[in-house]
Formats: C-alpha cells, sequence, structure tokens
C-alpha cells in the first residue's frame, strides 16, 4: 500500500498534516464511498480541519473544507456532503486520538501513514471535544544490517 | 463355503470402488487442466522453464502413489476429500457473514429508542451541528431504527481501546460506543456513536 495523503488541521493558528481519518466512521454509518483516483488516496477525499473554540466553551474538532472524488476529475465539496452546513461541521462522533507528524521526516515508509517524523503532536477528543495534547519525540529506527535481511530482501551487488 | 463366498464379494466391491473413484477423479481433473482460462496458460507458458527429467519421474511417481492411496485406502481418501468440501463450505458462510465492529462479549444491555435518544442530543455552540439527537449522524440513527421490527432488540454496546473486533479484526483505536440490532440473539447491525 502506498503511503496515503494527510488531511489537513488548523490548531492554535499552526498549519498540521494529520495521520487520522475522523470522517471515516461518519462515512461508513452513511454508506458514502468515494471515488479514488490515485494510489495515494484510497479513501477518495481529503479534508481540512479545524479546532475552534475558546476556555469557556470548550476547543472542537470542525470540518471545515473537504475535497472528495465522485468520480474521475469529478470533485466535490462539504456542500455535497452537508448542504445546510457548507462551511463546516462539528465532528461530534469522533472519539480518539488525532496524530499530527511534525519536524522532518526520518524515515519513508511506503505505505499508510508509517513514516517516521522528528515528533508527533497527538490530540486526544471525546465526542468531538478536545480533551488533551501530548508530545512524543520520535527517533529514526536503526537501520538494518544487509546480512541480518533474509536473502530475498538483500540489496543485488 | 457360504461366509467366504461373503468375504470375497466384500473385498470385491472393496476393490472396485477403489477404480471407479480413481477413474472420476482423472476424468475430473483432466478437464479441469483442459478447461485453464487464456490467462493461466500464458501464465504458465511464461513462468513454466521445461521440466527435467527428474521433475518429470518426481511428478509421474507423485501421481502413482496418489493413485496407489485411492485403489486401496480409497475411504481414506473419501474422508479427506469430503473434509476438505466441509472446510470451502464453512469458509464460504463465514465470508457471507456480515461483519460488524461490534460482538456479542460488548454488549451492555437493552436499550429502548427513546432512552437512546434522550442523552445524544449534540449541542455545538458554534452551531455547526443540528441541535437533534445524534447530530449530523441523525439520518444514519433514522436508517438504523427503519430496520427495527417488533419483535427486535436494541443493545447498547462498548468496545474498549485496542479491542480487536469483529469488523475484519478491526483494532480500535479508542473506546467505541454505538446500538446494535439484535435479532434472536445475532446481531444484525449496528449503529456507531462514537469512535476513532
Amino acid at each position: 500500500m502506498t503511503a496515503q495523503a494527510m488531511e489537513s488541521l488548523v490548531f492554535n493558528g499552526e498549519r498540521l498534516r494529520m495521520c487520522t481519518t475522523p470522517l471515516d466512521i461518519y462515512l461508513t454509518q452513511r454508506g458514502i464511498q468515494f471515488y479514488s483516483e490515485t494510489t495515494a488516496n484510497w479513501r477518495g477525499y481529503i479534508g481540512s480541519w479545524e479546532i475552534k473554540g475558546s476556555e469557556e466553551i470548550g476547543y472542537r474538532l470542525y470540518l471545515v473544507e473537504l475535497s472528495a472524488s465522485i468520480a474521475y476529475q469529478q470533485r466535490v465539496g462539504l456542500d455535497h456532503l452537508f448542504p445546510d452546513y457548507p462551511n463546516g461541521i462539528f465532528a461530534h462522533w469522533f472519539t480518539g486520538e488525532i496524530r499530527c507528524p511534525r519536524g522532518d521526516r526520518l524515515h519513508y515508509v511506503h505505505g499508510g501513514y508509517a513514516s517516521i517524523y522528528e515528533e508527533d503532536l497527538f490530540l486526544e477528543f471525546q465526542e468531538g471535544v478536545l480533551k488533551g495534547t501530548r508530545v512524543v519525540k520520535n527517533q529514526a529506527p536503526t537501520p538494518i544490517a544487509q546480512e541480518d535481511l533474509p536473502p530475498f530482501l538483500r540489496r543485488g551487488g | 463355503m457360504f461366509e467366504a463366498l461373503l468375504s470375497n464379494k466384500l473385498a470385491l466391491a472393496y476393490f472396485s470402488a477403489g477404480p471407479i473413484i480413481l477413474i472420476y477423479f482423472g476424468i475430473k481433473s483432466w478437464n479441469e487442466y483442459r478447461e485453464r482460462s487464456d490467462f493461466i496458460k500464458s501464465m504458465q507458458e511464461m513462468m513454466g522453464s521445461k521440466p527435467t527429467l527428474k521433475d518429470q519421474i518426481k511428478t509421474y511417481a507423485m501421481y502413482l502413489l496418489a493413485a496407489i492411496i485411492i485403489l486401496v485406502a480409497w475411504p481414506v481418501f473419501v474422508a479427506w476429500l469430503s473434509y476438505d468440501k466441509y472446510k470451502d463450505y464453512r469458509d464460504m458462510l463465514e465470508r457471507r457473514k456480515p461483519k460488524f465492529f461490534c460482538t456479542n462479549e460488548y454488549l451492555i444491555r437493552k436499550i429502548t429508542p427513546l432512552e437512546a435518544e434522550k442523552d445524544s442530543l449534540v449541542i455545538d455552540p458554534l452551531g455547526m451541528a443540528p441541535s437533534i439527537p445524534f447530530g449530523h449522524l441523525n439520518g444514519a440513527w433514522c436508517e438504523f431504527l427503519a430496520k427495527i421490527e417488533v419483535s427486535d432488540e436494541i443493545w447498547l454496546y462498548e468496545i474498549p481501546k485496542d479491542s480487536i473486533t469483529g469488523k475484519d479484526y478491526h483494532r480500535a483505536t479508542s473506546l467505541m460506543r454505538g446500538y446494535a440490532h439484535v435479532r434472536r440473539k445475532k446481531i444484525i447491525g449496528e449503529f456507531v456513536r462514537q469512535s476513532g
């Protein structure tokens, strides 16, 4: 599987990349599947998210933009899914962590969101409301010596 | 005299069955070989280097061994074949089963639609969600309810984080909560209220 296109997220004025796809569960429930135009985006859409709010009302997760394919070179936006909310929707169904990689990429993995970046910012949500954040510093994995690999994975020489 | 005749007849019947089974499977295998698709034929031609004499001897030896086993111990072969067919059938049933995130072990309690809706009103201070039960998921909830029949039950379920759940052995990356549509103690539908 090819590395997948990330969603984007604006949090505290910072534009982040997102290795989580909170819209998926909504689409599954509604039986909606978008058209994949590229192997780098099997889900067929890219969402732009924003955390909005204040100390009083809490900080919440909103989907503010969507670019989804319904057929080859036919793209639709947020109003296609939510005609009454074209400017954004509150992702109240989302409970869990969002992973936002930051810094340089230390190690590329050709699949999903498995590549490793300098650090990951994790944002914890409960029913769409931000509950906490944590940062995890990463290190590049130690390269495996050629002789430790099975013969069929070794580089030809 | 009679006993000897009977045992001869039984032996004859036993050893007659072997060749019949052997001929049947011989014809079946030959037909399958002849009816290979063009794609398979071209792939086999592309991949297959010419077999050596040793390869050919090995192949014929295997056929000979299989034929002897079928002729002498055909009940074992029939039993193995039946088991193989049963396994195929069981796998086919497993593949056809509808798969849900929720399985029986995560069911908590029976609940009425009214109870479920009572604590599910979504209120967003920025007005970006409808103030109705389950907010943006209300349509999915209505679709879920529309499938409930009088004798069916709705159960609240909770799948703890990191559980490996039914749907394609999905790992729950967070707490999953929702409602299961249960008919005769079997889950036949689900509505996910919150998940990661």
